[in-house]
């Protein structure tokens, strides 16, 4: 498979990157929250500064000021929480659809509720910060405001959730550009937002590598540029030093403004620039199996709002045990599968390395039989026949089962006989059944894979582990000497 | 672990005063509960003196080298100080790779370098095994365009070939 190559071999050539994608291949909603956030030095379950807002042109910023402190953070996190917890449940208390989900009625939101960050770094600070508020007591002396638990598990569910392959709840704009193109980077350039939009988009006569070296030096966060975090330190430390131990609220208010300006600049830029991806994002058209992700993207957020007003108040497991450790992966193993296969049947772009790697072919149809017949245990079956001349030689052997990209959720068709045609091969195959709501014509362009869209297998473990995967008791040790001397 | 060794035996002390054994003290989960792994160093020394004793004598590297071959001083104004880091990595040339980013202030200037000469290497070690026999990127150009490759090149250049021909049919076409 060498389209890695040849897309960076092209954008290398050309001075930009190349498109891997014909279509957009997650949802976007009308109005994300966004939220960028920015760590402090060696501090990994804290925030520096924390901004969050619907629309390109503004957003609310908060700043504690001197994180360390419990007070000062939890003071300038209530009103972050209450603005989060208000924007993201209210899509729960709007329009919706009843659906039967696990033998009862579960309300889906008509609408995505969907958060929009710059990369996955940010998704792991939003989780560990969750992890810190999502257990905080709420009742005696050191009560924390019941806000911030609330904010924690919203956050710890959405950093889990991010794992699932194709998912949209928390989507990383790093992610979906790297999914979107191809440039000439290495993987671990790519991680850079900044260095990613300028390939794509670089100045007018500005080849993207020249434009990616300027725009790396802009840190999107969680991180800040090592300069940056220095001058961060001074104007927390004159912070700290002008509060001398206050905690008053108006009082921090006031001095924590110049903190509050440096952060505010370093937010604007990375603001912008995830805007400006998102917009940019927006203007391809939506892949269709997006709608079956975000219809399950809906249904996981109902599920996760469900169990916030039950009795676990939406408390997670700390670790998975070795059964749900397994139910766990084989959910992300079918997801990752049936996404592959969604996007490559969606998107005749993400096809090509499928048949640059010998799983697909795609060719004109030459010949059609709807109504042949074969003998199968004795009774003549009706099993239609296409014969496919396709442009590159067809790699697949007689015998193997492949899907018509169109109806890739039906029935398999076999391939019966692969004769070699000029620079190409002739391809005679049997669909595997006597029903199929539509058929290839003589004349279509056809394209046939070893993908499908049919679930995958999905593990279902006994709740008691098996004595065969159970440790082997402590055996009792006996006292030979003591039993000798007896 | 070895060279901490060299460094002592050279001050006159027993080999055996460095030992083979080596701890690892580290946080484990969300506790962060201090914990210590111990573990046998030995055949990783040995392979370690290895491989220093396969590495060139770098008195006879530097006697074959003309010219001022020196880093420069902070004491050298900015831009003097890049031409004659230029100088050198034009007389010793520069082995980049992706990873130097992560740990050598130098690596933007290799990158540089590196791109300018159009190394595959840029682009990621899955770059470089795909571009097997072919070193820059203008030569994958050329050959993914159809142009004669050398004996080294052939598959490559079959691959990209037709990898071009289905990505620009699905590009032009909308369709595969």
């Amino acid at each position: 498979m060498s389209l890695p190559a040849l897309l960076a071999t092209r954008s290398h050539e050309v001075g930009r990157a190349q498109s891997t994608a014909l279509f957009r291949h997650r949802g976007l909603a009308a109005e994300p929250l966004c939220i960028v956030a920015w760590q402090l030095g060696a501090e990994p379950y804290t925030v520096g500064a924390i901004a969050l807002g619907t629309q390109s042109s503004g957003y609310d910023l908060f700043v504690p000021g001197y994180p360390i402190d419990r007070d000062l953070l939890f003071a300038a996190l209530t009103p972050f929480a209450r603005k989060f917890c208000t924007a993201f449940e209210a899509y729960a208390q709007g329009p919706c659809e009843l659906v039967h989900h696990r033998a009862g009625d579960l309300p889906i939101p008509h609408d995505l509720p969907q958060i929009i960050v710059a990369n996955t770094e940010t998704i792991g600070l939003l989780r560990r910060l969750g992890r810190r508020l999502a257990y905080l007591d709420t009742t005696g002396e050191q009560a924390a405001d019941p806000l911030l638990p609330r904010i924690g598990r919203h956050l710890m569910w959405l950093a889990e959730h991010a794992h699932l392959p194709g998912q949209q709840l928390i989507l990383p704009m790093s992610e979906l550009l790297r999914s979107h193109y191809a440039t000439a980077m290495s993987s671990y350039e790519t991680a850079s937002l900044a260095a990613l939009d300028a390939w794509i988009k670089p100045g007018k006569g500005e080849h993207g590598f020249d434009a990616a070296e300027k725009a790396e030096r802009q840190a999107v966060g969680p991180a800040p540029d090592p300069a940056d975090a220095v001058r961060v330190y001074d104007k927390m430390m004159a912070f700290n030093k002008a509060r001398d131990g206050r905690k008053d609220p108006a009082l921090v208010r006031k001095l924590v403004k110049p903190l509050r300006g440096l952060y505010d600049n370093m937010v604007n830029d990375t603001w912008a620039l995830i805007w400006r991806t998102v917009d940019r994002e927006k203007k391809r058209p939506e892949a269709l199996h997006v709608a079956r992700r975000v219809r399950a993207d809906r249904i996981a957020y109902a599920r996760h709002m469900q169990r916030m007003a039950g009795s676990s108040e939406g408390r997670l497991k700390t670790r998975l045990d070795a059964r749900g450790a397994a139910v766990r992966l084989n959910e992300y193993e079918r997801a990752d599968a049936l996404l592959g296969a969604e996007e490559a049947v969606d998107d005749p772009l993400r096809m090509v390395p499928i048949l640059l790697a010998g799983q697909a072919m795609a060719g004109d149809v030459v010949r059609a039989e709807p109504d042949r017949r074969e003998v199968i245990n004795g009774r003549s079956c009706k099993r239609p026949s296409v014969t496919v001349r396709t442009d590159e030689p067809c790699m697949m052997l007689p015998g193997t089962d492949v899907w018509w990209t169109q109806m890739a959720a039906g029935r398999e068709w076999l391939i019966a006989e692969v004769t070699p045609n000029g620079r190409g091969s002739e391809v005679r195959l049997i669909l595997q059944t006597n029903r199929q709501p539509a058929m290839p014509r003589v004349g279509d362009r056809v394209c046939f894979s070893l993908l499908n869209l049919h679930e995958g297998y999905e593990v279902h473990l006994p709740w008691q582990v098996p004595w065969t995967h159970q440790p082997p008791s402590p055996t009792t040790e006996t006292d030979l000497d003591g039993s000798e001397a007896a | 672990v070895l060279l901490c060794r060299r460094a002592l035996v050279e001050d006159g002390l027993p080999e055996e005063v460095v030992s083979d054994e080596g701890f690892i003290v580290l946080p484990e989960g969300v506790g962060l509960r201090a914990t210590l792994l111990r573990q046998d160093l030995a055949s990783r020394i040995r392979r370690a003196a290895r491989l220093l004793a396969g590495t060139p004598d770098p008195a006879r590297i530097l006697s074959q080298l003309t010219g001022k071959t020196e880093f420069p001083g902070p004491a050298v104004p900015p831009d003097a100080r890049l031409a004659q880091l230029e100088r050198l990595l034009d007389t010793v040339g520069s082995s980049y790779r992706p990873a130097c980013l992560q740990d050598c202030g130098m690596a933007k200037l290799c990158r540089s370098r590196a791109h300018d000469q159009g190394l595959a290497l840029v682009s990621g070690s899955t770059v470089v095994r795909q571009l097997a026999g072919v070193m820059t990127l203008p030569r994958a150009d050329q050959l993914a365009r159809g142009a004669k490759p050398a004996p080294a090149e052939v598959h490559t250049a079959a691959a990209l070939v037709r990898a071009r021909t289905v990505y620009d049919r699905v590009i032009k076409r909308g369709a595969l």
